[in-house]
């Protein structure tokens, strides 16, 4: 509701610049900067830069305006001066453009583009190359980043900077932005409210996207891969993950999901995907985990004994090397009608569900999970033989911790 | 023979005493930055203006991205009682991965400084680096000070 109402008032702000406002066409060749540019326009022109490379940082906007243009038209901050345009006015647009090379620092987080306590902005389809920090909001409220495409350059982790980052805002809508190499990705702290929707976030030194603190927000439909730790979200309540996939996170501390003290959230229809862990969940409480596909990781899911009244139902488990790993011998978490492709039992009446329950977790698991060096014995006649007795006697793995309906059928 | 023996224990010697007190060391190590892991929180560690460390009697090394996590890790575990001279540490806000003592650091806490888990405390091993970074309000705090400080508002 609040989105739909969001959108009419972006519509109306839209038209009232139409009909007021001048429009100014800056060229290469006027002898005044950015900056001097601006100064000299009223609340509601616009700004048209003509292509070409403008070689100018610490642009201040104070003032209501819209600044747009191709792609072509560069503003390049010459890794000199500090943050390349901060925005410190409600209802300032930028759109089209491409900013790159902002100066970086040990000790400031210089960004691309730095909103100061401003609401209703939006920044569209605007480049950004080698960014430090790509688009800073801080303590801003009701914009949108739109469809904006950032490359940074992250090599060094001192010198690596965010790609959105958002610290206390609400209200902020993220969707269909590119993010690549920076530290990470989309990174949340202290924000309500907010969407994260059809964005790619990929190659990022650290975490693909990073969630501290950051209540009744829900990102959907996006695609983290490659990332140095995948997906961290952390201390939080009432987040929806929906739809999104998480692939290709391999790493000793990498993980598809890393989950740190969730509670009453919502993780469904998702798909990961050749990830050292799929989902690790630590100090999580009230969560359902349905309907999602988890296939060709090394743990499919690691829970710690810290981790309480999580639900997985209507997921497929296909061919991981462990299912669920777990260092507790209790088990305060349910696994109910899940398809898991290494099931061994048969199905009698036919009613689609296997008439032996499924164990997930093996011997070997548990024992890797108390001495990691222990994964040396992976595929080994001897640990296959002791999974086999356990699988028959179980006497150390979780007993309770069993699927009783497990799906003879992989969900569709 | 006894020429043997004489050499090989001239031999074994240093290598002997080497891993003896090699073992007995507790010291900090620096931080790897990007592939560490706090032992708190358990993000990857990256900024190296943060940074801790336990060091605990047997030598284990535990390492925090921020010096909220190693004093919400020192709570939790009760460390207060067992911990010995020179095992907590932090990283000096001025001085890439300068592991300093944490009993004694000076600690500033400024809303300018934002720290990786929310807190922003910094640490500082002498007072003159962190008055160039301390606004008119912001307090200087000693480690004593900064336990309850953790514990209420973490």
């Amino acid at each position: 509701m609040t989105g739909i109402i969001f959108k009419i008032l972006i519509v109306i702000l839209a038209l009232q610049t139409a009909l007021f406002a001048k429009t100014l066409n800056y060229t290469m060749k006027s002898n005044r900067t950015i900056q001097q540019s601006i100064d000299a326009l009223d609340k509601n022109d616009t700004l048209v830069l003509s292509d070409g490379i403008y070689y100018e940082s610490l642009i201040n906007i104070s003032k209501q305006l819209i600044i747009t243009g191709s792609s072509k038209a560069i503003i390049d901050g010459n890794n000199k001066g500090g943050t390349i345009i901060t925005i410190s006015s409600d209802n300032v647009a930028i759109a089209g453009i491409t900013i790159r090379n902002v100066m970086k620092s040990a000790f400031r987080d210089f960004a691309s583009i730095k909103l100061n306590k401003v609401s209703n902005c939006r920044i569209e389809n605007v480049t950004l190359i080698n960014a430090f920090f790509g688009i800073y909001l801080s303590e801003c409220s009701y914009s949108n980043i739109i469809g904006n495409k950032i490359f940074g350059n992250s090599r060094v982790e001192s010198m690596s900077g965010n790609g959105i980052h958002l610290w206390h805002c609400k209200g902020i809508n993220i969707f269909n932005n590119y993010i690549e190499n920076q530290r990470d990705g989309i990174y949340f702290e202290f924000v309500s409210n907010s969407w994260i929707t059809n964005n790619e976030s990929a190659k990022n030194l650290r975490y693909g996207l990073h969630f501290m603190f950051s209540d009744n927000c829900s990102y959907n439909n996006n695609k983290f891969h490659s990332n140095g730790a995948g997906v961290a979200v952390m201390y939080t309540r009432n987040v929806n993950m929906q739809h999104n996939l998480f692939y290709n996170n391999w790493g000793p501390a990498s993980y598809g999901l890393l989950l740190k003290d969730i509670r009453d959230s919502k993780i469904q229809h998702n798909t990961f995907k050749n990830n050292t862990t799929g989902i690790y969940a630590e100090g999580s409480r009230n969560i359902m985990v349905s309907d999602n596909f988890i296939g060709m990781n090394g743990w499919a899911v690691k829970i710690l004994a810290s981790s309480v009244n999580i639900t997985f139902t209507r997921n497929n488990f296909v061919s991981n090397s462990f299912n669920v790993a777990t260092n507790s011998s209790q088990n305060s978490n349910t696994f109910i009608r899940n398809y898991w492709s290494d099931y061994s039992g048969y199905d009698l009446d036919k009613n689609g569900i296997g008439d032996v329950p499924y164990h997930p977790v093996r011997l070997f698991s548990y024992l890797v999970s108390r001495n990691e060096q222990s994964i040396f014995l992976l595929h080994s006649f001897f640990i296959d033989l002791l999974d086999l007795a356990e699988k028959v006697f179980p006497s150390i793995t979780p007993v309770a911790l069993i699927d009783k309906e497990p799906l003879m059928k992989q969900i569709k | 023979m006894k020429k043997l023996k004489n050499l090989i224990s001239y031999l074994l010697l240093p290598i002997v005493t080497v891993l003896v007190f090699s073992s007995c060391a507790r010291s900090p190590k620096p931080i790897e930055y990007g592939k560490d892991n706090c032992a708190f929180c358990n993000m990857t560690i990256m900024d190296k203006k943060w940074g801790a460390e336990y060091v605990s009697d047997k030598g284990k090394l535990y390492k925090f991205d921020s010096i909220e996590c190693l004093i919400s890790f020192y709570l939790k575990q009760g460390l207060s009682g067992s911990v010995t001279e020179n095992s907590l540490w932090t990283v000096d806000y001025t001085n890439e991965n300068g592991l300093i003592n944490a009993e004694n650091s000076f600690y500033l806490k400024s809303a300018s400084l934002k720290s990786p888990m929310g807190l922003n405390v910094a640490s500082f091993g002498s007072l003159n680096d962190l008055k160039k970074f301390q606004n008119n309000e912001d307090k200087v705090i000693s480690w004593l000070e900064l336990l309850p400080i953790v514990k209420a508002g973490w």
